[in-house]
């Protein structure tokens, strides 16, 4: 009987060890593998055709640098990574270089669990004026640059040309302001019947493109500089700039040229495809692709603006790739090895043309595939235009907290109360009420 | 004389003890396995999240401050948390009772002993094959207003357009729908397997009697199936309690969080909005919802349930 | 009270193989008609097509002299008793007897009344509020019998109500039932796979094998004239005892070289037959009696008899009957000798032979 339980005993003891010892050797990140290359675990969250593009780059970095071997592993939308990159942050899990959105700026700097590229910069006296100055801005906090910026979009203005020539539009003269997307939008919104069979006009029920709609009349998304200058202790999106954004949907809903799409990419895309809509806001690195796939003509271009009101240019939306902090010299080296190739004019171009991200390194607009590529087109050009005529002020910098994706739910939900009759102003008080709250729970942390 | 007997008896009383002890400790060994899983996977995460439920957190989840019952008296007071709540009633009254009913009628009809009848059986089953992930991928389809087949066949009737999952009023109602046709499968499954362990000879009893179908299914069928129907109900109840699939994939809780269920808040509060206080606070509030409701329905429900 | 007929009828459950064949049997009102064959005679699907829960492939069935091939079971005017009784666990004792009767238009009252009298005649009263799993297996058994009681079907079918009992509850719930029939003079068909209780009970009886009816009559009529061998062994415990045998003149001619001289009822025939001896007409011989000597290969004495098994030929053994307990082991040679009229005598195919008329008289005699 003894014999029988202690046998017992050791056997759940060795199947423990066994357990443990067997997850050790899986966690563990050896940071040179059994070819004595240093390796570098980049997780990103690009799907479909950008993944694929992404790949090809990652594999000619690898082939062309026999020392390093990136590995990318895509883990879901960028809120998704971030959740993942949140529960192993510190840990031997965590990868070398993070991709993370935007908006996730100030929260990555917070975590306090990454090494800002700045030492590399300081350190190799690496030259970051030949970045697009407006993606500088945005990506420097505190006079400290502290991740590669890597993709960068902006919003534009999709319509179909064929629809705008059917309701007698010049195809070639988009709508610039809120009164002549208004117009336009009423001529190509069609009914049959008691039914409408094509909308004028739709934005996404996304947070980014309000922020957007708001950063171009040069609205701030929160104070104290949004955010830049200190933290930001309150919404203030609430002003008449993002009070004309409501309005604006209210007004085009109530009409009938407003077409609800709402919260999903894909679901939006399928309406234009579809026509179902004739107009909408999309982010340049979807152009290609719905170039490449609509049945018709696509024509690209700016966000519009209220009448009389100066145009200030646009936040750079995208992702930024981030270093972790605690992994060995060798391996931060070869991240940076691998964040530098990743801006060369070369990579850029190819990313810029087979996406629809533009290139953060300018003089990639200059190499050769760029040309040929954007005379077949044109569209493209629009959104590196966009962008370069963009004043660089506190409000297209883009705002800096770490409660983003929280601000974007309450602002979201306001733009679909919207749709049921909600009063605008009422539905934007109760977004930055709320977005108040999230920033002072925050900031007791 | 005595030395014989002192020498057997004076050890009998430690041997006995030590015995016992090894027959308690070879039982624990046995329990062993299912103690370590247990309180790694389940009671360590509840323990934990009770204890979040009473701090403010950062970002990786730590406590950082003890806050006592203050994320609990927000919730209560948040019209946002009583909305979810709302939306998780609303949706446990849409589905729960849709789906047993029509899984009874469907498992019903299916245990009639007619030909080709493992057909349907096997179609009315089939949907417990798939999961929610690729059911609600092809709902998402379906819903989709500009390009799904519902409102193209609604067109046809001169039914203008319905926005399925973008209108506050329906969006609920359309998760439900979708829920409902998921759940089917298996509760039918459950049922009919119920039906089937009815005694036939009942039945033929019954035949004989000349009752009429519904006092049969009244008077027979429903209360020898009321073992199953309890069954198939609290389960149902718990899982609808508990939804979450369907929700991210077709409305991530919107619009105007209308299908902004409790463990979809929950999920947001902690993994988009990194509040583990206030999600673990509306957990433990789950928790304590779902027991009652079970409880209520063991100590109801209960009394019509007729073991054989 | 209403005449059963079945006409030629069939059943077949996959359309090709018969389970039933050319049934024609006619059961008369009030009497107690007993299906009895081994497990698998089609017995219950007879019954189970005229209570209606069955479908007749071909035939007429008739009650009281109208088809009711496509009747439903209801309306056909019969109660019905299953093997598990087939109560409703749910329900009490009360609403088990009365389940269904508010569907023949009877009042409240009335079904009051029924019950009590059913729950009094088989000593249910205390029982009424109880449900079905608290009363033991006859008591359960009875209260089947009262739900088909409170009908007043004429007709009852019962389908082995008995077989769930241990031997000793079988005994006293076999008399009852018969009571019971008498007193309410209900026609009552009943199937078992005991022949005792088809031998004790039945007014008439049908035995069945393999889907056909074999022999119809009253139980003597067919212990005594069973119509083939498998009758004959079917009934009677233990059963007729058979062995091949060949006549030459007057001898019968066993395998092994064992010859029996008869002087008068030998069949007109040379051939090949089969013999038929029950085991209470092989007596031990007096010295005067012509006998044959026989090994003994096992007695087994029950107090009021004692079973002989002798080697007939080395490879048959027959069982002697004797009353009385008798002090005989095995290993003995003992001289026996069996009455000429007892003998029975069947084709090789199974059937009787026509020769049996005369032991009829002599076998009947014997028994009464």
């Amino acid at each position: 009987m003894k014999k029988r339980v202690s046998a017992l005993f050791l056997f759940i003891l060795m199947t423990l060890t066994a357990c443990s010892s067997q997850s050790d050797e899986a966690t563990a990140t050896p940071s040179e593998n059994k070819d004595g290359k240093t390796e570098v675990i980049f997780w990103h969250a690009m799907s479909g055709d950008l993944e694929t593009v992404l790949k090809e780059i990652v594999d000619e970095f690898n082939q062309s640098h026999p020392s390093i071997e990136v590995k990318p592993i895509f883990q879901g939308t960028y809120e998704e990574a971030l959740t993942k990159f949140n529960t192993v942050a510190g840990t031997k899990d965590a990868p070398t270089i993070m991709q993370t959105f935007e908006v996730g700026t100030k929260y990555m700097i917070d975590s306090g669990k990454i090494q800002p590229v700045q030492k590399f910069i300081d350190e190799e006296n690496y030259d970051t004026s030949q970045w697009e100055k407006n993606i500088v801005n945005y990506y420097t906090v505190n006079g400290k640059i502290y991740s590669m910026p890597f993709n960068s979009s902006t919003p534009v203005l999709i319509y179909n040309k064929d629809a705008f020539k059917e309701a007698g539009l010049d195809p070639e003269k988009p709508p610039m302001t809120y009164s002549e997307l208004k117009e336009a939008a009423k001529k190509l919104t069609k009914k049959q019947g008691g039914q409408t069979t094509q909308y004028g006009f739709s934005i996404l029920n996304y947070g980014w493109f309000f922020e957007e709609m708001l950063a171009v009349q040069g609205g701030l998304y929160v104070n104290n500089e949004n955010g830049r200058n200190g933290n930001a202790t309150k919404a203030v999106f609430n002003g008449e700039e993002g009070l004309r954004v409501f309005d604006l949907i209210r007004d085009m809903y109530k009409e009938g040229t407003f077409y609800n799409v709402g919260q999903n990419w894909d679901d939006m895309r399928a309406a234009f495809q579809s026509k179902k809509v004739a107009m909408y806001l999309d982010s340049s690195a979807g152009v290609k692709t719905i170039i490449d796939n609509a049945p018709f003509e696509v024509g690209v271009s700016y966000l519009p603006v209220p009448d009389g009101v100066e145009r200030q240019g646009v936040i750079i939306g995208g992702a930024s790739l981030w270093m972790a902090k605690d992994i060995s010299e060798k391996q931060q080296k070869a991240a940076w090895e691998f964040m530098k190739y990743l801006s060369t004019p070369e990579v850029q171009a190819k990313w810029h043309v087979k996406t629809g991200y533009f290139a953060i390194n300018p003089a990639a607009y200059d190499e050769e595939i760029v040309k040929t590529e954007w005379e077949k087109y044109p569209q493209l050009k629009v959104t590196v235009d966009q962008l370069k005529q963009t004043k660089p002020i506190p409000a297209t910098q883009g705002a800096l907290i770490t409660v983003f994706p929280e601000s974007r739910q309450k602002v979201v939900k306001a733009m679909e109360s919207l749709y049921q009759g909600a009063d605008p102003e009422e539905a934007l008080d109760r977004a930055t009420e709320e977005t108040n709250r999230a920033l002072e729970m925050a900031n007791k942390k | 004389m005595n030395a014989p007997l002192s020498v057997k008896s004076s050890p009998s009383v430690p041997v006995r003890r030590k015995r016992a002890v090894w027959t308690t400790l070879e039982g624990i060994v046995y329990l062993l396995p299912s103690l370590i899983l247990f309180s790694i996977f389940l009671f360590y995460p509840m323990l934990k999240t009770v204890y979040l439920s009473f701090y403010a957190t950062d970002h990786q989840g730590n406590p950082v401050q003890f806050v006592g019952i203050e994320n609990f008296v927000y919730l209560l007071k948040d019209v946002n948390f009583l909305q979810s709540i709302k939306a998780t009633l609303l949706f446990v009254c849409y589905t729960v009772p849709a789906s047993v009913v029509l899984a009874l009628c469907l498992a019903l009809m299916a245990n009639e002993k007619l030909k080709g009848i493992g057909l349907f059986r096997t179609f009315f089953s089939s949907t417990m094959g798939m999961s929610v992930a690729a059911s609600s991928v092809i709902w998402m389809f379906m819903y989709n207003p500009s390009i799904g087949v519902i409102n193209k066949v609604l067109s046809l009737f001169g039914i203008s357009d319905v926005q399925w999952l973008l209108d506050p009023k329906i969006a609920l109602i359309s998760v439900s729908i979708s829920t409902i046709w998921m759940n089917i499968g298996f509760t039918f499954l459950i049922l009919l397997g119920g039906l089937q362990n009815i005694d036939p000879t009942l039945y033929e009893s019954a035949r004989i009697a000349g009752v009429s179908y519904w006092y049969q299914l009244r008077k027979v069928t429903l209360p020898l199936l009321s073992p199953t129907l309890f069954f198939v109900t609290t389960v149902s109840l718990i899982h609808s309690f508990q939804t979450f699939g369907q929700i991210d994939i077709l409305t991530k809780g919107g619009p105007m969080d209308a299908t902004n269920v409790i463990v979809y808040s929950i999920y947001k509060d902690a993994f988009i909005n990194y509040n583990f206080g206030s999600a673990s606070a509306q957990a433990v509030l789950l928790f304590f919802a779902i027991l009652v409701v079970t409880f209520l329905q063991f100590k109801f429900g209960e009394r019509k349930v007729h073991y054989q | 009270m209403e005449q059963i007929e079945l006409v030629h009828v069939y059943k077949s459950y996959n359309g090709k193989d018969n389970v039933i064949h050319d049934l024609s049997v006619s059961i008369e009102p009030g009497e107690f008609f007993v299906l009895v064959g081994p497990s698998g005679c089609g017995k219950s699907t007879i019954l189970r097509m005229i209570a209606g829960l069955e479908t007749i492939t071909s035939g007429t069935l008739l009650i009281g002299g109208i088809e009711v091939n496509e009747l439903p079971p209801s309306e056909r005017n019969l109660s019905m008793v299953f093997q598990n009784y087939a109560l409703y666990p749910h329900l009490t004792v009360e609403q088990n007897i009365t389940f269904g009767l508010y569907k023949k238009k009877i009042s409240k009252q009335e079904q009051k009344k029924r019950c009590l009298e059913a729950a009094e005649m088989l000593g249910l009263t205390d029982f009424l509020k109880h449900k079905p799993r608290q009363l033991s297996g006859g008591q359960r058994q009875r209260v089947a019998l009262a739900r088909a009681i409170v009908t007043h079907a004429p007709i009852c079918l019962m389908d082995e109500p008995l077989s769930n009992l241990d031997a000793k509850l079988r005994a006293k719930m076999r008399s009852e039932i018969r009571q019971l029939q008498r007193r309410l003079g209900i026609t009552m068909i009943y199937v078992t796979h005991d022949q005792v209780e088809a031998m004790t009970m039945a007014d008439r009886m049908m035995i069945l094998h393999e889907g056909r009816a074999q022999q119809i009559g009253a139980p003597l009529d067919i212990y005594n004239h069973p119509s083939n061998t498998f009758v004959a062994s079917f009934i009677g415990s233990p059963p007729m005892n058979l062995a091949k045998a060949k006549v030459l003149e007057s001898l019968l001619l066993f395998d092994n070289g064992r010859a029996m001289r008869l002087h008068h009822h030998l069949p007109p025939s040379t051939q090949q037959i089969i013999v038929g001896v029950r085991p209470e007409h092989i007596r031990l011989a007096k010295p005067s009696d012509d006998h044959f000597i026989a090994k003994v290969v096992n007695v087994e004495v029950l107090g009021t008899e004692t079973l002989v098994t002798f080697e007939l030929t080395k490879n048959e053994h027959w069982i002697a009957r004797w009353s009385g307990q008798w002090n005989i082991h095995a290993g003995e040679k003992v001289p026996l000798t069996i009455d000429e009229t007892a003998f029975l005598f069947f084709h090789e195919n199974g059937q009787r032979l026509d020769h049996s008329i005369p032991s009829y008289a002599a076998g009947k005699g014997e028994h009464q």
